[in-house]
């Protein structure tokens, strides 16, 4: 800081932060006392009884505390700060403004650096001189503590305010106005730069108000969308609990009053049709739960590896679906988004972590100074059986998100752009290929593997450079029959389509066995037991990083 | 729900394997001369899926690999030396080799080796240099899938970034081996000798005995 600063300083905004607080503690303190005066009265034990009353008067109490107590302690502590803060370096400004003016009074000028110079070089006598110098080292003094005085006052404002931002999440109530989701515009890039200009306090308010709607907004930051998906994920589970609770108190009432059974006829009786119905939502229920407590799992284990890892959305709804980051793509050097395929359900989307977490490590060992992340997409609804996987509907449905999906990492991604990988297993590689094929800039390399068609029937329909379209096929794939049918588009892996056919270990005893082995280790001699690391293990990890030259082609 | 196929039988449990995939490395570390130290040990465990994608209950895959810092997986000695001189020590100890190939432009090299028991050692030669163990599907014995914690072979620090499977008892186990330097430098060559490994060892069995 320099003296010449001061000058320009505006505490304008300053004094307005610090009315804004003003007023955020004022409706506190406001808030508080309606809640212990008018609305503990009217939840009073002489106006209600009971337990509902009880859990009520309790729920009030505890939002009280929060309210005048941390919370309010906190908006009060910030307000104070910036109270002053505000008087201090004030006064400082004013201190400014009076050295400057002392100074012209003595034909003296400040310079930036704080030191006091005179105006006009006149020969002073011997008495003159020492005064002026005498004059001239108290101006000098005055100025240094000045900017000392404005330093510290600068320092201290910054630290109540670094304290206020540290966690947000604890203020429940924002500035200003509340969020508003109409507020939210569309359009990954548009969502990152709304994401990005607002400030800590506004982010957290509108994380804590649309959750389940930030949580899958594309162009919002890994660490946003995870931060809304663990809440999200988690208050789902309570409400799945509460209802499975519920329904089996149905039932026992039921069963114990013996409403479950009804007569059929010939003397034989059969379960009520509420009671059936009761069962099967029970089934559901608990499939969800299963589900959800699965992801959670899952990302439990992966952290217990200590992977960094960024729920980036899901879905509890019919077969169910994940999207999950292993390491940051927000700062990611290489980013590998891979899509799973045929049966993929969130029931075993532990198996896509798996590979997904395996690839991670690989890249990071391919390419030590490079930071990378590596994206399990089942973010569409897969085929569930080998009639859906031989048409392309499903891959279809899936293209426009997948692409706003890649759209959003690109978006919110800081920095150098990352190096982006789409990559697809079996029905997975029709998804990633068909997107590629309807989207420009979709990513900078496409892998297929076990692929029974990209949509495309050859490599010049892909959005891509030839040079950046990497396939493979195991022999013996029980994916071959599908290529020759070509239902899905030319097997990326024959001499007409183009692009750079890779090696693929065929790994299992049978043709689906292969297909699903590209993860696995290799079975020479066909014991079982695995003899050698799978060779797609290192051409997918040199892919990823961007080594091309390193990556084994066939022929 | 459809039946399960088993992987095949194995002669131990994730449990048996894991001090056995500790005591390769120790092996490895001893055959290879001026040793510089690896930096660090990272462990994973995955599923054992049928081909459907669904994991198989019971079953689970460990792979236990140390690398060397990147300055030192640059290096001839390393890169080079040791790649030559792990075939030849797996060779000697009646591994098959089953993996001996540089990448196309023979920047990287994998060397692999595997043993009667269905352990693989992989030596990879990438931008990090080091050992991957596989054991294959191994059945999980008990409720834990995660193996007792061990401490690291080949000079890797003892600290919470190289617990495996971040299951150390308690973080001051850390701090304890640390704290002496001829108890890093012993655990360094003979990590099972140490009181911790032998606290935690599997009950009733050698598991380095006639396997090795």
């Amino acid at each position: 800081m320099q003296w010449s600063d001061l000058a320009g300083a505006d505490l304008a905004p300053l004094s307005d932060l610090a009315d804004k607080w003003r007023g955020y503690t004022a409706h506190l303190e406001e808030y508080g006392s309606v809640l212990a005066e008018d609305v503990a009265k009217k939840l009073g034990e002489d106006v209600f009884e009971g337990a509902d009353a009880a859990a009520a008067r309790d729920r009030v109490a505890r939002l009280r505390a929060v309210i005048t107590g941390d919370v309010l302690e906190r908006a009060v502590s910030v307000r104070d700060g910036l109270s002053t803060a505000y008087e201090a370096l004030q006064a400082e400004l004013e201190e400014h403004a009076a050295v400057e003016a002392d100074a012209g009074d003595l034909r003296l000028r400040i310079q930036n650096d704080g030191a006091v110079v005179r105006i006009e070089q006149t020969v002073l006598g011997t008495d003159a001189a020492a005064a002026l110098n005498q004059q001239i080292t108290t101006l000098a003094q005055r100025v240094a503590d000045c900017m000392g005085r404005f330093e510290a006052a600068d320092a201290n404002l910054a630290h109540r305010l670094q304290g206020a931002i540290e966690e947000p999440s604890k203020l429940p109530l924002p500035i200003g106005e509340n969020p508003d989701i109409r507020d939210i515009p569309t359009g990954p890039g548009h969502v990152a730069d709304w994401w990005a200009g607002l400030d800590p306090m506004e982010q957290a308010a509108y994380l804590e108000a649309f959750p389940e709607f930030l949580g899958g907004l594309d162009g919002m930051p890994a660490d946003a969308r995870n931060t809304a998906n663990e809440a999200t994920l988690a208050s789902e589970i309570d409400s799945l609990d509460a209802e499975i609770t519920s329904i089996e108190a149905q039932l026992a009432a039921l069963e114990a009053g013996g409403d479950h059974m009804m007569t059929a006829g010939r003397g034989e009786t059969m379960e009520t049709e509420e009671y059936r119905d009761l069962q099967a939502r029970l089934e559901e229920l608990q499939g969800k739960r299963d589900d959800a407590t699965g992801l959670q799992e899952n990302i439990e284990t992966l952290e217990r590896d200590g992977r960094d890892v960024y729920l980036l959305d899901y879905s509890l709804d019919d077969d169910g679906q994940a999207v999950v980051a292993i390491g940051n793509p927000d700062t990611a050097d290489n980013t590998a988004v891979h899509v799973p395929g045929t049966y993929s359900e969130l029931s075993n989307y532990s198996t896509q972590l798996d590979r997904a977490s395996v690839m991670y490590k690989d890249a990071e060992r391919a390419a030590p100074g490079e930071e990378t992340a590596v994206i399990a997409w089942l973010g569409y609804d897969a085929p569930d059986d080998l009639a859906q996987a031989s048409d392309p509907q499903q891959a279809h449905d899936a293209t426009g998100d997948l692409n706003s999906f890649m759209n959003g990492l690109d978006a919110a991604h800081q920095g150098d752009d990352s190096h982006t990988t789409l990559m697809g297993h079996s029905y997975g590689s029709t998804v990633a290929g068909d997107t590629i094929r309807n989207y420009e800039g979709v990513a900078d390399d496409l892998i297929t593997v076990a692929s029974p068609g990209t949509t495309a029937n050859s490599a010049e329909e892909l959005n891509l450079a030839e040079d950046h379209i990497w396939s493979a096929t195991a022999e013996g794939d029980a994916i071959e029959l599908p290529q020759d049918l070509g239902l899905l588009g030319h097997d990326s892996t024959s001499d007409g389509f183009g692009g750079n056919a890779v090696t693929a270990d065929a790994i299992g005893a049978s043709g689906s066995e292969i297909h699903g082995g590209y993860w696995k280790d290799l079975d020479e001699n066909g014991d079982g037991v695995p003899d050698r690391p799978n060779s797609a293990r290192t051409n997918i990890a040199n892919i990823i990083t961007g080594q091309y030259d390193d990556v084994e082609t066939v022929g | 729900m459809p039946k399960e196929a088993a992987p095949p039988e194995r002669e131990f449990d994730n449990e048996e394997v894991y001090p056995l995939m500790e005591q390769l490395v120790a092996d490895a570390v001893e055959a290879l001369p001026e040793f510089p130290g690896f930096a660090r040990r990272d462990g994973f465990l995955h599923g054992c899926p049928d081909p459907k994608g669904n994991p198989i209950e019971g079953w689970v895959t460990i792979e236990l690999t140390y690398d060397f810092s990147t300055a030192v997986s640059e290096t001839p000695l390393v890169r080079e030396e040791y790649t030559d001189t792990l075939r030849e020590a797996w060779i000697d100890a009646g591994y098959e080799i089953t993996w001996d190939e540089a990448s196309p432009d023979e920047d990287q090299y994998n060397l692999s080796a595997s043993r009667s028991d269905g352990i693989t050692l992989w030596w990879r030669v990438w931008g990090l240099t080091g050992l991957t163990i596989q054991s294959g599907c191994v059945p999980i014995s008990g409720d834990d899938k995660y193996p007792a914690y061990l401490p690291p072979a080949g000079g890797v620090p003892l600290n919470a970034e190289s617990d495996p499977f971040g299951n150390a008892l308690d973080p001051s186990v850390y701090a304890a081996e640390a704290s002496s330097d001829e108890a890093t430098d012993e655990a360094a060559v003979q990590p099972f000798d140490n009181a911790v490994a032998a606290h935690h060892a599997p009950l009733g069995i050698n598991p380095f005995g006639s396997q090795l």
